[in-house]
């Protein structure tokens, strides 16, 4: 019982760091330093508030207020791309030269950008995708409130680029956005697939967006990530059982030594 | 009486002098061929004092009684061809004149007025104010400012501090300012008025912060020699210094011979050996050398009308033209900002945001510190060098226009420089200020540390913009979910004065300085800073009431009343096992920051008092329908009533999609489309709320 327990605790600590290299490998899409991050994983929190609706949520914060609010999310499809909001999207897309713009990801699923919202006392910027294979929705947002950021001049390019938003910061979301779907396909959130996705733009503005600046780099990431065997949690599992049964014998080795 | 202050038979001139009435007063008597200079400098003479009884009673103030601290001190001998006369004189400080026609007063407090002894009118002219030897200690013996007031006709107005210790003037030229501006009774202080430096005056003089120290920082603190119209150094032990704050041109009469200095640099100047006879003449050019110290040249007698101008290159405020006749948009601002602890105590319209009147040309109004035809200024993208346009200072304030990229978000240096190779235009390499006058501080006083890049640099939204901004709010606000936010956020861009579930005040007055208003844009200003706008209130019952009666932030509040008022509530209950209800308990301005009290619940969700109201402040009165238990308070309901009032204004600094927000407000009236005149305007929202008694709020306190 004993051993099972601890080797529950393996896994999750695992599942716990992959989450924060997830939210690391994120900031440094955008060029933070993830040293200075906190990387919150809420999913079973908002699992619980949404009745499993939100299957995956990660939380970037810094204490030092210097960067803005970012939270990843994955929940079941529908959930955040509702119908309605995805009807207004389309209807909205229009020629292509409009601040919505629709991106493809490969195996049937896509996505759209410049759907930020706000007021005077703050906005968001949005990437909201989903992904019918696996049933799920993916977003990508940064909050960013009316005070601003706290100053800091070593950080000029990292807060211009969210504060000013544009093609680059599209580019970056989109980058964290294939993190996060391979993030999906690793821990195998939402239905099996086999293939993970590559986003691909649909129209040649749509292609812009995506940036030769940070496609390759993600794409390399997920190539690289995507040829290695998948490590589903049943195997973190087992290799927590291992650590946790070696190590069970080796403090029983030393407690026979005494 | 006054002769008993001359002792001796050869002294310094001059002697202690002591003034006991207002019937008598001193002079000196120059004997210009019996004149020698002591190994220190001073300067003397076998000049006779000289008392004299005046015709008439100085009124209305009475003389101040003069005890030099030594015997003997330096002061300027001045050779106006006329004997100069002690007209007044203070503790630490005396006034030579050079007609008997006038008179001078120093008041009790320091100031001293010259006037025409035939009508007491005040009088004007050549005048110098010389500090006695030895430094006077602030505090103990003034501050004194003395203030001359030009004659008409004269070029001269003369300003003084010696408190400090510090003497000399500076000049204005009487274009600048006309006698009427100094009428008797006006003791002007000259905080931003523009100057020319002749070098012919010793208008190098250390004067109070605010006066004419802004250029002359104690500049020559030693004393001058005067012939015709020329100076010439006369005593100088050690190089003096002069810290340049900005940019200066030197330009002599003789012809191409502007010499430029870079602000901000210490210039030395290499002493001339003084020429020590009062009948020779020299002057001197300043001229910058390679390693930036200024030579000071002689010239010949026979070029007796070279001298030169010391001329500020310097910028005092940047003023948006946006809007002809409304000139609220400007900078300096008061502080900056850019402190990492405090990041809420930045300036908000510090880079300063504007729109073009038209397509891409920004037109802006420059107030330089000194006007000259070949000081020119100009714009140009930070940290590039290119001038996108370009203007002859030639009068105090310039119309500047240039011509901005379509589509961007840059950031603006406004520059000046001398037009050295008189292509009546600004070059890039003849730049010599960027302007930066804001404070670099917070609001609270704390040093600016980061973000200077930004200090007084200039935004400027363009016609595309402007369409594609309200384009973007428009798809953002009409979105599904957004709901009463969204509302605004389209009545915003769309110059609506209807929002569904709100009534309109249709006419609200608003000024440029409103508290909350990160940009004085979004509505068209008078002259005074005045506009009308709307409001917009959600009354008790719309869904924008609901969420706030359901908040975080009046939970919040209402559990801060009551702990607050729990003793009183205890004590007013009978003790029964019965829950009465409370009087109404009012609170006032409780600050709340709906993003930081009701985020979204969930990812996906929209935070929309966040959005749209953001942090507010909340006033109104809740009852409470409790019973207790010993020390305890059973809360059963509560009714909260109250209501909050906000501006909807977008600052840039926020970024994103308010940023956007940011352009199309400061497109308003300019750049707003036919279709939607009135996008961008500036408009206030209220909202009321009444709970009724409601269990929303129960529990123990």
């Amino acid at each position: 019982m004993k051993i099972l327990l601890i080797s529950i605790l393996f896994s999750l600590l695992a599942a716990t760091s992959r989450g924060e290299d997830l939210g690391k490998s994120i900031a440094e899409t955008f060029g933070y330093p993830h040293e200075r991050l906190t990387v919150s994983d809420r999913s079973s929190e908002y699992s619980e508030k949404s009745k499993g609706d939100y299957l995956y949520v990660l939380q970037l914060t810094s204490e030092d207020k210097t960067f803005a609010y970012t939270e990843l999310a994955i929940s079941k499809r529908g959930v955040m791309l509702k119908p309605e909001l995805e009807k207004h999207y389309e209807s909205n897309l229009g020629d292509g030269s409009g601040p919505i713009k629709k991106f493809e990801l490969a195996d049937g699923g896509y996505g759209y950008t410049g759907v930020g919202m706000g007021g005077p006392g703050g906005s968001e910027e949005r990437l909201l995708a989903t992904w019918p294979e696996r049933g799920i929705d993916l977003l990508v947002k940064i909050k960013l409130l009316r005070d601003g950021l706290a100053p800091d001049d070593s950080l000029e390019d990292y807060q211009t680029l969210v504060t000013e938003g544009g093609q680059i910061l599209d580019e970056k979301l989109i980058g964290s956005l294939n993190q996060l779907a391979a993030y999906a396909v690793a821990e195998n959130i939402g239905a099996p697939t086999s293939a993970r996705p590559k986003p691909k733009a649909t129209r040649p503005d749509a292609r812009a967006n995506l940036g030769a600046s940070t496609q390759p780099a993600s794409e390399e990431s997920s190539e690289r990530q995507g040829d290695q065997p998948q490590f589903p949690l049943w195997a973190w599992v087992a290799v927590g059982l291992l650590i946790a049964f070696a190590g069970v014998l080796f403090l029983k080795r030393r407690a026979s030594a005494r | 009486m006054l002769a008993d202050a001359l002792t001796g038979t050869d002294h310094y001139l001059p002697l202690s002098v002591r003034v006991q009435d207002r019937t008598h007063r001193a002079y000196i008597e120059h004997q210009p061929n019996a004149t020698s200079v002591a190994d220190d400098g001073t300067i003397v003479g076998n000049g006779t004092v000289r008392f004299e009884a005046i015709e008439e009673e100085v009124a209305p103030n009475n003389w101040v009684t003069y005890e030099p601290p030594a015997t003997t001190f330096s002061f300027i001998w001045d050779s106006w061809n006329v004997t100069p006369r002690i007209l007044a004189h203070s503790p630490n400080a005396l006034l030579l004149g050079s007609n008997w026609n006038e008179y001078a007063q120093i008041s009790s407090d320091g100031v001293v007025q010259v006037r025409q002894r035939t009508n007491n009118s005040l009088a004007g002219g050549l005048y110098r104010f010389q500090r006695f030897g030895g430094v006077s200690t602030p505090g103990t013996t003034g501050p004194y400012n003395v203030y001359i007031t030009a004659r008409t006709g004269e070029q001269g107005v003369q300003a003084f501090n010696i408190a400090d210790g510090s003497n000399g003037f500076c000049w204005l030229p009487t274009a600048e300012v006309p006698h009427s501006v100094l009428a008797e009774s006006t003791f002007k202080t000259f905080n931003s008025r523009s100057f020319f430096i002749p070098l012919r005056e010793p208008a190098f003089i250390g004067v109070t912060p605010g006066a004419l120290g802004k250029y002359c920082l104690n500049f020559w603190d030693k004393t001058m020699i005067r012939h015709e119209d020329r100076w010439q150094e006369a005593i100088e032990i050690g190089d003096a210094t002069l810290m340049t704050p900005k940019g200066v041109a030197f330009r002599s009469r003789i012809p191409n011979s502007v010499t430029l200095w870079q602000g901000g640099q210490t210039i030395s100047l290499i002493n001339a050996v003084p020429n020590k006879d009062f009948s020779g003449s020299s002057v001197f050019p300043l001229d910058a050398t390679s390693d930036g110290r200024v030579l000071i040249n002689h010239y010949s007698q026979t070029e007796a009308n070279s001298y030169g101008f010391l001329v500020p290159i310097d910028i005092d405020e940047v003023i948006a033209d946006q809007i002809p006749g409304s000139f609220d948009n400007q900078l300096p601002s008061p502080y900056f900002g850019g402190n990492p602890d405090l990041p809420r105590n930045g300036f908000a319209n510090n880079p300063m945001l504007m729109a073009t009147q038209s397509g891409q040309q920004a037109k802006l109004r420059v107030r330089v510190a000194v006007a000259d035809p070949q000081i020119y200024v100009g714009a140009r993208i930070r940290q590039t060098t290119a001038i996108l346009g370009s203007a002859s200072a030639s009068s105090p304030v310039v119309d500047l226009t240039f011509n901005v990229p379509s589509f961007s978000k840059n950031l603006y240096d406004i520059v000046a420089g001398y037009d050295s190779n008189s292509n009546s235009a600004l070059d890039g390499s003849e730049v010599r200020v960027v302007f930066e006058k804001t404070p670099r501080m917070d609001k609270e006083g704390y040093g600016s540390t980061a973000n200077l890049q930004f200090i007084d640099k200039v935004i400027v939204v363009d016609s595309d913009q402007a369409t594609w901004a309200r384009t973007e709010l428009v798809a953002g606000s009409i979105a599904p979910g957004a709901e009463f936010t969204g509302d605004l956020a389209q009545a915003f861009v769309q110059g609506s004065t209807t929002v569904p579930d709100a009534t309109t005040t249709p006419t609200v007055p608003i000024t440029s300085s409103q508290p909350g208003l990160s940009h004085p844009l979004g509505a068209v200003w008078n002259p005074a800073g005045e506009a009308n706008t709307h409001r917009f209130t959600f009354g008790d019952g719309s869904p924008a009431s609901d969420q706030v009666e359901t908040s975080h932030a009046l939970e919040q509040i209402v559990g801060k009343i009551i702990t607050l008022n729990k003793t009183a509530l205890l004590s007013a209950h009978p003790g029964t096992d019965e829950y009465i209800t409370s009087g109404y308990i009012t609170f006032t301005n409780e600050e709340k920051n709906f993003n930081e009290t009701d985020p979204e619940e969930l990812p996906g969700g929209i935070p929309e008092l966040g959005f749209a109201f953001g942090k507010v402040s909340i006033s109104g009165t809740i009852r409470v329908s409790y019973k207790k238990s010993g020390s305890f308070l059973f809360v059963g309901s509560v009714e909260a009533i109250g209501s909050f009032d906000d501006l909807y204004d977008f600052a840039w600094g926020t970024g994103g999609w308010a940023q956007t927000g940011a352009i199309v407000q400061a497109a308003h009236a300019t750049l707003a489309s036919s279709t939607y005149p009135q996008s961008g305007k500036v408009f206030f929202t209220r909202l009321e709320f009444n709970s009724g008694f409601v269990n929303t709020w129960n529990g123990t306190f």
